[in-house]
């Protein structure tokens, strides 16, 4: 008797398991092309540095990566530089989000194309009239904070050791800000407006809706942007290239000045040294993420 | 009904985006060329137009090839290159830069073009650092085309107004003009600090070697003596203010700027920068670089052909080469100088501005060290040199840092 | 009283917005006006002492840029509607249906992002060339997916794990397909972040440089990011015309993103749908 009725369940399964098993397929066939898509590209070079990075090429490398009088103050330099540059964009790309939701702005289309722009022009041409901006003999900066006498000496924004750091790490915060504004902005518009007319109604003022209402709705595509910030933050050299070569005296290298600085003398050991660093790292914030964001992807399946 | 149309269009749309992007594809996979009648050839956007002429030259003494050009840039030639050389689809005939060849000859990526060198172009008729930049051993990878170096341009007002009549020749000259020169606005010189490493690594290798420090197979080898030299001039300088304090966030061409805004009174440049002083209306000048007692050294630098190991059409390569590196050919392509001494007789070379590049070139010049490893070493230098004008380092402290990093990089020097 | 206080809190907070953003943009547009030998005066001026058009007129007559741009745009366009297929589908399925490997695909994909460029120029390089497709826009339309794809991935499963079950259960339960539920529940709501996620690949293909600049050679795929660097010869950069051409490349996609904004006004509640 059991065993007849667990045959017929395997032989004719309830319409709830097989729509489930259909689920699942249905769920799998729809992940296939991107997936097959992304480990076409990714699969290759990332098996290649693991390979080369574990080679006794690879560990040399380390060795003098790691012997490096300088390496220390590298990891340190990374470390500041990612806070500055993630903190700042994701407060001043709410900031702008939520300003445009405003309902007392009118044109709220027209200045959210108008913020993008920074993130419009090319990298190379931005880096560029900043490091200009930032310089000591023609940059407008020092030129209009002297005017206005809030300075008596040029400040060396890109050549003293001290604030250069945090001047490209504002720099960083203009490029990426706007693509923050434009996450969140498009998940604002999925919060309902009703939930926060009856917060209103409610008697809930403008600091208590944002941070009850709309805040937790949007933190999925928050922690998402912050996670792509660390990213970026981790593997962008263009603009500190551009406008210090990671000097003075090193005061601006990063991890990815170093991996570009290898790959052009074509040190592939030392490129591959540093992209397993810069790997792992990246991994720990992605799996960070998905953790946080676990109780909302089990809640939303179906 | 209404639904299922809304569907349907769904369906229809993202189906005909899935053709389209299949059918882009599918159209733009290469129909091929014949490798053997075609020589691909990847020129420096500044050659291109006196190339575009030796090409229709060429191909009209060569009816059996036909040459592509395809323009490099200078942000984007380096990458471009290496990544080719790696991979197996290289181009035919490379133009590239003398002192990045050693890379790509340890890789094995550059065929050998030694047996090109003969009666018809004979090694003695090349400047001798041009071809020895590009050789490895027995072999030589690659047909210098041009060389040249910097040498010191002055303003001949400013120094006038200092009461200065020559241009400084020895450190001695150097460092009690530029105490005069140092006033107000102006500033004696401004060195390349910011910017591509390579550029301020050889402002001071140029002062090391005229101290004493040698190269020997692509490494120099320096003593702590002739780096602490190097070092107190070009980091000491801006720490003791005789070099401009921008000198930490200026390339080389925003140094030319510097001198043209009338901020420094004298630097180390390349014959263009010349031109571009002239016309701007500076009443400017050359010399030697400065040497301990006399002129000193710097390091030079040229363009030459390459010819990838795995290139398609290797004796095509060859002929284009050849063809390129014929005196006359070859004095058209010249921005500067030429590498064969046969090519440099034409009097644009030596009017009264270049005439002091071409001592430094033909006289006190060496080939940059291109070792790898060396190579690897320069972020190190530029970093410590940069260290030293910020007054965080001594120069002496610093000799020995780069001393101690070059042994554990290069191994003990010999 | 409490209304102006927030209007004005409002346009304040626009305007500083305003004056962080675009007063680079000035520095860069005056630039593109100014003649080549006022671009590094001491003392600096934002606006030109003699304006120009010069710089202008060097880049619509003396320069690929013209060309680049439509292969920036088209490269972008193949980008982006190739993403948004292919994470279209991968971020529905995260998002609605429960699957053991469901995580795993998910940080996998994720994973691409983080791989750094450098990495993948060789083994893109081969790949794309192995294709037949190295020089031209198909081949960097492919080699871009590896920056948009991962994101946009997550960009769409969160807008749509955003949007209740229930309003495509009740198109079911209506009797209508799971296509229709996705036509006429999902994609309505989910249009500012399906509008977000191709806007980001676009401009992640549109500004992308160093992938574009290995796998193209010729003016007839060069990327605008890339033929930006024709202005710069051996010893010189012509920055004038750079801003210039910088300045041409922008507008017309400030324009259309401007004109894109009305999907981000969309609102559930707008969507006729209670929340």
């Amino acid at each position: 008797m059991t065993a007849a009725g667990a045959t017929a369940t395997i032989a004719h399964p309830t319409p709830a398991a097989r729509a489930a098993r259909n689920r699942r397929r249905t769920g799998l066939a729809l992940t296939l092309p991107a997936v097959l898509v992304m480990a076409g590209l990714t699969v290759v070079p990332v098996v290649s540095v693991i390979q080369r990075a574990i080679s006794g090429e690879g560990r040399a490398a380390f060795g003098r990566l790691v012997g490096s009088p300088d390496f220390g103050r590298v990891l340190l330099n990374t470390a500041v530089w990612t806070v500055v540059a993630v903190v700042g964009a994701l407060l001043v790309g709410h900031a702008a989000a939520l300003l445009m939701h405003s309902r007392y702005l009118r044109l709220a289309g027209f200045w959210r194309g108008l913020f993008m722009i920074p993130w419009i022009i090319p990298n190379v041409v931005g880096a560029t009239v900043w490091k200009w901006n930032f310089s000591v003999d023609y940059g407008l900066v020092n030129h209009w904070l002297l005017q206005a006498g809030l300075i008596a000496q040029p400040i060396g924004w890109l050549s003293d050791p001290s604030v250069v750091l945090i001047a490209l790490a504002v720099v960083q915060v203009w490029f990426t800000a706007p693509f923050i504004m434009l996450m969140v902005s498009a998940a604002l518009t999925a919060i309902p407006e009703e939930r926060i007319e009856a917060a209103r109604i409610d008697g809930a003022g403008g600091p208590a809706v944002l941070r009850h209402i709309i805040l937790p709705a949007i933190r999925t595509t928050s922690g998402l942007a912050a996670l792509l910030m660390v990213v970026w933050a981790l593997n962008s050299f263009t603009i500190i290239w551009v406008a210090t070569g990671g000097g003075p005296a090193g005061a601006s290298t990063i991890l990815p000045i170093l991996i570009y600085q290898a790959f052009q003398t074509g040190d592939a050991a030392m490129v591959s040294a540093v992209a397993l660093i810069q790997l792992v790292v990246s991994m720990v914030f992605a799996v960070i993420y998905i953790r946080a964001i676990r109780d909302d992807m089990e809640e939303a399946a179906s | 009904m209404r639904i299922r149309g809304r569907t349907a269009a769904f369906i229809a749309v993202t189906g005909a985006m899935v053709l389209g992007v299949a059918a882009t594809i599918g159209y733009s996979v290469g129909t091929g060329r014949d490798p053997s009648r075609t020589v691909t050839w990847w020129v420096p956007n500044w050659d291109s137009e006196i190339a575009t002429e030796l090409v229709a030259e060429f191909e009209a003494q060569n009816p059996d090839l036909s040459v592509e050009m395809v323009e490099t840039t200078s942000d984007t030639m380096a990458n471009k290159v290496s990544v080719a050389l790696d991979s197996d689809n290289p181009p035919d005939v490379i133009t590239e830069l003398s002192s990045r060849t050693r890379t790509y000859i340890a890789k094995g990526a550059l065929s050998d073009l030694s047996d090109m060198y003969g009666p018809d172009m004979p090694r003695s008729d090349f400047i001798p650092g041009a071809l020895e930049a590009v050789t490895d051993g027995a072999a030589t990878y690659a047909v210098p085309y041009r060389w040249d170096c910097v040498a010191l341009i002055y303003n001949k007002d400013l120094f006038a107004a200092a009461g200065i009549t020559e241009p400084p020749a020895t450190w001695a000259d150097l460092l009690a003009d530029a105490r005069k020169l140092t006033s107000g606005d102006v500033t004696a010189t401004a060195w390349p600090m910011s910017g591509a490493a390579e550029d301020l690594v050889r402002r001071y290798l140029g002062f090391a070697l005229s101290a004493g420090a040698t190269i020997e197979h692509g490494v120099p080898r320096m003593d702590l003596a002739s780096s602490q030299a190097a070092l107190e001039i070009v980091g000491g300088s801006v720490a003791e203010g005789w070099a401009s304090r921008s000198s930490l966030e200026v390339d080389n061409s925003e140094v030319r700027e510097l001198f043209i805004n009338g901020r420094i009174a004298m630097y180390l440049g390349g014959v263009f920068d010349v031109e571009q002083h002239l016309e701007a209306g500076i009443n400017v000048g050359t010399a030697l670089t400065p040497g301990p007692d006399g002129p000193g050294m710097q390091t030079a630098d040229g363009w030459g052909y390459l010819v990838p190991e795995k290139a398609k059409n290797v004796s095509g390569a060859r002929r284009l080469v050849e063809f390129l590196s014929r005196p006359e050919t070859m004095a058209r392509l010249t921005m500067t100088y030429p590498a064969r001494i046969s090519a440099s007789g034409d009097p644009r070379f030596h009017d009264e501005y270049r005439e002091p590049h071409y001592e430094q070139l033909a006289e006190h010049s060496v080939p940059p060290p291109n070792d790898p490893a060396w190579v690897g070493l320069n972020p190190f230098v530029y970093s410590t040199v940069q260290a030293v004008a910020l007054g965080q380092t001594s120069p002496a402290d610093g000799a020995r840092a780069i001393q101690a990093e070059a042994d554990r990089v290069l191994g003990p020097a010999g | 009283m409490n209304r102006r206080v927030l209007a004005t809190g409002t346009w304040i907070g626009i305007a500083v917005l305003a004056v962080w953003t675009l007063a680079p943009i000035a520095v860069m547009t005056a630039t593109s006006l100014k003649p080549r030998d006022e671009i590094f005066a001491i003392p600096p001026a934002l606006l030109p002492r003699t304006w120009t058009l010069d710089n202008y007129v060097e880049v619509f007559t003396n320069s690929s840029m013209p060309r680049a741009f439509l292969n920036s745009i088209l490269a972008a366009l193949l980008v982006t509607i190739m993403t948004i297929l292919l994470c279209g589908s991968v971020g529905y399925a995260l998002a609605r249906f429960r699957f053991r490997s469901a995580r795993p695909v998910a940080l996998f994909i994720l994973l691409g992002q983080m791989v750094p460029i450098t990495v993948l120029l060789l083994p893109l390089y081969e790949m794309i060339g192995a294709m037949q497709l190295l020089d031209t826009i198909a081949g960097i339309g492919i080699a871009h997916l590896v920056i948009t794809v991962p994101l946009v991935t997550w960009m769409i499963r969160n807008q749509i794990a955003a949007i209740p079950v229930e309003l495509e259960e009740a198109v079911l339960i209506d009797g209508g397909s799971r296509f229709d539920a996705v036509t006429y529940v999902t994609l309505p709501v989910a249009a500012p972040g399906l509008a977000a996620a191709g806007m980001y690949a676009f401009l992640q293909s549109w500004h992308e440089f160093v992938l574009a600049s290995v796998l193209t050679s010729t003016t007839s795929a060069r990327t605008a990011p890339v033929a930006l660097t024709e202005f710069a010869s051996e010893y010189s950069v012509d920055w004038g015309s750079t801003m210039a051409a910088s300045v041409v490349l922008s507008v017309p996609v400030v324009i259309a993103f401007i004109a894109l904004q009305k999907y981000f006004v969309r609102g559930l509640a707008s969507g006729g749908v209670k929340g």
